[in-house]
């Protein structure tokens, strides 16, 4: 099975590229940025990785506004050293995984419905090469992981929000773990702290800031909205703060898929799915599909189970308004529901949760949360079952 | 939607549009010979992405601020800085009022460049 082992936040100072082809690392003035990654690849070299997986964003080398991708991935065996404007650097081709994308890509949009630009070709450049170069460097003849690009929109406004490019990372680590070749990933997410490429205040950076946003990556990864930030806050960061939001976050979810929702009304569908996959986990139920027919004949019966787990799952809501509601604590619940009565509950409540997954997928909006969505668990649960 | 930040436009769709022929010149030159092309003879560069003459004028003052505010991205001057031997640091001086070597007495490392 596919297992991420690593995920990394790191930055893409574009001039890190030619200091590594000059040999200029050891330079005073770059030097304490080379040495801060030694430790990062000793880490690296202990993890034995065998694809990179990394979320970046092109600046205008491979990508054209002509027709502009929010999310990009490559699929392809090798990817080629792009041209930005400043000719190609002297690197070898970097080998892909192309399984593994293609089942990164299948997995992303029919399991997660992130609607991806699919790539045969990218050429990659510093967003990819620079975070490449710092935790894998190359030798003549290659490199020392396979990887896969993943590149998202953060330069033409309107961008991919922060909680998207979140649940992203999410979906990418669910994807990664239902790959079923054993395969190591580690996961870049790169992108940088705040700095201003413009105008009168060209240069500026914000460390304060900076250490403030990076605190609350840590503490509080399952965000929050843009309009709960305060508008002084967007100011002192400069513009950048979009690539810092939207690049890190991938990475961020991919290590924090197990933090609890910060809306659980617009992951019923996610909850369901898990509780379903627990069940039949647990259980080791394998028939499920022969016995529908019997179950769903069984209305009598059904109705009474339907009525229990609507029952349940509003106590789950009214706890999730209160506080947080996490899928763990539900399908905890579900399990031991399954346990008291025995295989046969586990086999209606797999039957049932079926139901409930399709009208879910059918009726749920998945993007935006709803006024009609937040009272949605009844409409699901107190149907005609 | 969108706020705005101090000394800076942020490129949306209007002003990506606006720079439309800047930015596809622009992404021209990620090939050597368009860049050796764009080096042979500006004009006629210019006159094949339809510029207009206010377009063309900030390209021949090196006005990289004028080009921000015509709607070239950020990312897509690199390009034309590199060409016209501009690197970042340089714009970005220039855009502060500064000369280069104010703008670098401004940084950290001094030699990271």
């Amino acid at each position: 099975m596919g297992k991420v082992v690593g995920g990394i936040g790191l930055s893409h100072v574009p001039s890190v590229g030619p200091v590594v082809d000059r040999n200029r690392t050891q330079e005073p003035a770059w030097k304490p940025l080379f040495d801060a990654y030694v430790p990062v690849r000793e880490w690296l070299q202990r993890l034995k990785p065998h694809v990179a997986i990394v979320v970046y964003n092109d600046h205008a080398a491979d990508f054209s506004f002509d027709k502009y991708p929010t999310f990009a991935l490559g699929v392809a065996e090798r990817y080629a050293i792009g041209d930005e404007g400043f000719g190609t650097r002297p690197l070898p081709e970097v080998p892909g995984d192309f399984g593994l994308s293609a089942h990164v890509a299948e997995s992303l949009v029919y399991e997660h419905e992130f609607d991806l630009t699919i790539c045969q070709e990218i050429a990659v450049e510093h967003g990819f090469l620079v975070p490449m170069n710092l935790c894998f460097p190359h030798a003549a003849h290659g490199w020392p992981v396979r990887a896969i690009p993943l590149q998202v929109n953060v330069i033409q406004h309107p961008l991919p929000t922060a909680r998207r490019c979140y649940r992203l990372g999410q979906a990418l680590r669910a994807a990664v773990a239902s790959y079923p070749a054993e395969v190591r990933v580690v996961v870049m997410g790169t992108g940088g702290m705040s700095h201003q490429l413009q105008g009168k205040r060209f240069g500026f950076m914000n460390e304060k800031f900076d250490q403030w946003f990076l605190d609350r990556l840590e503490a509080e990864p399952a965000l929050r909205s843009r309009s709960e930030r305060s508008a002084e806050r967007d100011e002192e960061a400069g513009p950048a703060r979009d690539e810092r939001d939207d690049e890190e976050l991938p990475h961020r979810g991919v290590a924090h898929d197990t933090a609890e929702q910060a809306d659980p009304a617009r992951h019923a569908g996610d909850v369901v799915r898990r509780v379903l996959d627990a069940l039949q986990r647990r259980r080791g139920i394998e028939q499920a599909g022969e016995r529908q027919p019997r179950v769903d004949g069984d209305g009598a019966r059904g109705r009474r189970i339907g009525r229990l787990v609507a029952g349940r799952l509003h106590l789950d809501r009214a706890a999730a308004r209160g506080g947080r509601l996490g899928a763990g604590r539900l399908r905890a619940q579900l399990g031991d529901a399954g346990g008291e009565v025995g295989g046969e509950l586990a086999r209606i409540l797999i039957a049932l949760l079926r139901v409930l997954l399709q009208r879910a997928r059918d009726t749920m909006p998945r993007e935006k949360t709803s006024e009609r969505w937040s009272g949605g668990w009844p409409e699901i649960c107190s149907g005609d079952m | 939607m969108l706020r705005p930040i101090p000394d800076t436009s942020i490129f949306d769709l209007r002003l990506a549009q606006r720079g439309r022929r800047l930015n596809k010149l622009c992404a021209a030159l990620c090939s050597p010979a368009e860049r050796d092309a764009f080096k042979r003879d500006e004009e006629a560069f210019m006159s094949r992405f339809g510029l207009t003459d206010a377009e063309k004028d900030l390209i021949r003052k090196r006005d990289f601020q004028g080009l921000i505010d015509a709607g070239t991205n950020i990312y897509y001057l690199l390009k034309i800085g590199s060409a016209t031997g501009n690197g970042l640091y340089k714009m970005g001086a220039q855009m502060r009022g500064e000369t280069y070597e104010q703008f670098l007495a401004t940084r950290n490392m001094r030699g990271a460049v």
